[in-house]
């Protein structure tokens, strides 16, 4: 039983660093290099975690598997927020809104923007913030 | 002079694995053309022959094949985020984060 356990556990390790792997890997996925340095730190815990289940290993190598999955994961969500700021800014640009406009909204506009800015990008198909201007434009037209 | 090579080191080296594994990449990395290619496979093997015995050390792998694939995978992604600290860096306005600059 903890033999097919543990053959689990390490085929979906495998399988999960193989689609993050396919995510890092493809030109058309546009994550931004802190959530491509996330998402590889996250596929070495997870290949880690393949081989210590397979042949075994101390405890300490366990321990800094999950810490270089946490780690990981933290960069992600470092990556997703920077993002969505820039896709923040680019909107404000685009509605014309002032600095000085954006400084007296208040605490309120604090907290709603980056939220804001999240849920756009969420909804959105992540806009190729790194496309050049004729890039854009061919995929425009 | 006489260079004494031999192949099994070479093909046992974090860097020469590293470099292979940035070869794979290649096909998917986005590169403007190949000396960008060239700059960022070179970064790749750098990358992987100087960290992925790290890698490996801090996950535990003390077997061959475990660091050999440590090695293999450093190259592979080494590349790809190489490709995208170039990107960042080429699109960033560093001038803008400067304090003493005058802002429009």
């Amino acid at each position: 039983m903890d033999d097919t356990l543990d053959a689990v556990n390490a085929v979906a390790a495998v399988f999960s660093s193989a689609v993050l792997g396919y995510v890092v890997l493809d030109q058309r996925i546009r994550e931004g290099a802190w959530v491509k340095a996330g998402l590889v730190v996250v596929i070495f815990a997870l290949l880690a975690s393949a081989a210590l289940t397979l042949q075994g290993g101390p405890a300490w190598a366990w321990q800094n598997v999950g810490l270089a999955c946490r780690t990981g994961i933290a960069l992600v969500c470092v990556g997703v927020l920077i993002r969505a700021n820039r896709m923040g800014e680019a909107r404000r640009a685009r509605d014309g809104t002032k600095m000085q406009q954006a400084r007296t909204r208040g605490l309120l506009r604090m907290i709603a923007d980056p939220a804001r800015d999240v849920a756009d990008m969420l909804r959105s198909d992540w806009a190729a913030l790194e496309e050049s201007e004729d890039e854009q434009k061919e995929r425009h037209q | 002079m006489n260079f004494d090579v031999d192949p099994a080191t070479v093909t046992k080296s974090p860097f020469f694995i590293g470099l292979l594994g940035g070869i794979v990449a290649l096909r998917g990395v986005p590169g403007a053309g190949w000396k960008s290619r060239a700059f960022n496979l070179f970064c790749a093997m750098l990358i992987s022959g100087y960290t992925s015995p790290a890698v490996a050390a801090f996950f535990g792998a003390e077997t061959e094949a475990n660091r050999n694939v440590a090695a293999f995978v450093v190259g592979l992604f080494g590349l790809n985020i190489t490709a995208a600290i170039v990107v960042w860096i080429g699109e960033a306005k560093l001038s803008d984060l400067l304090p003493f600059t005058k802002k429009g």
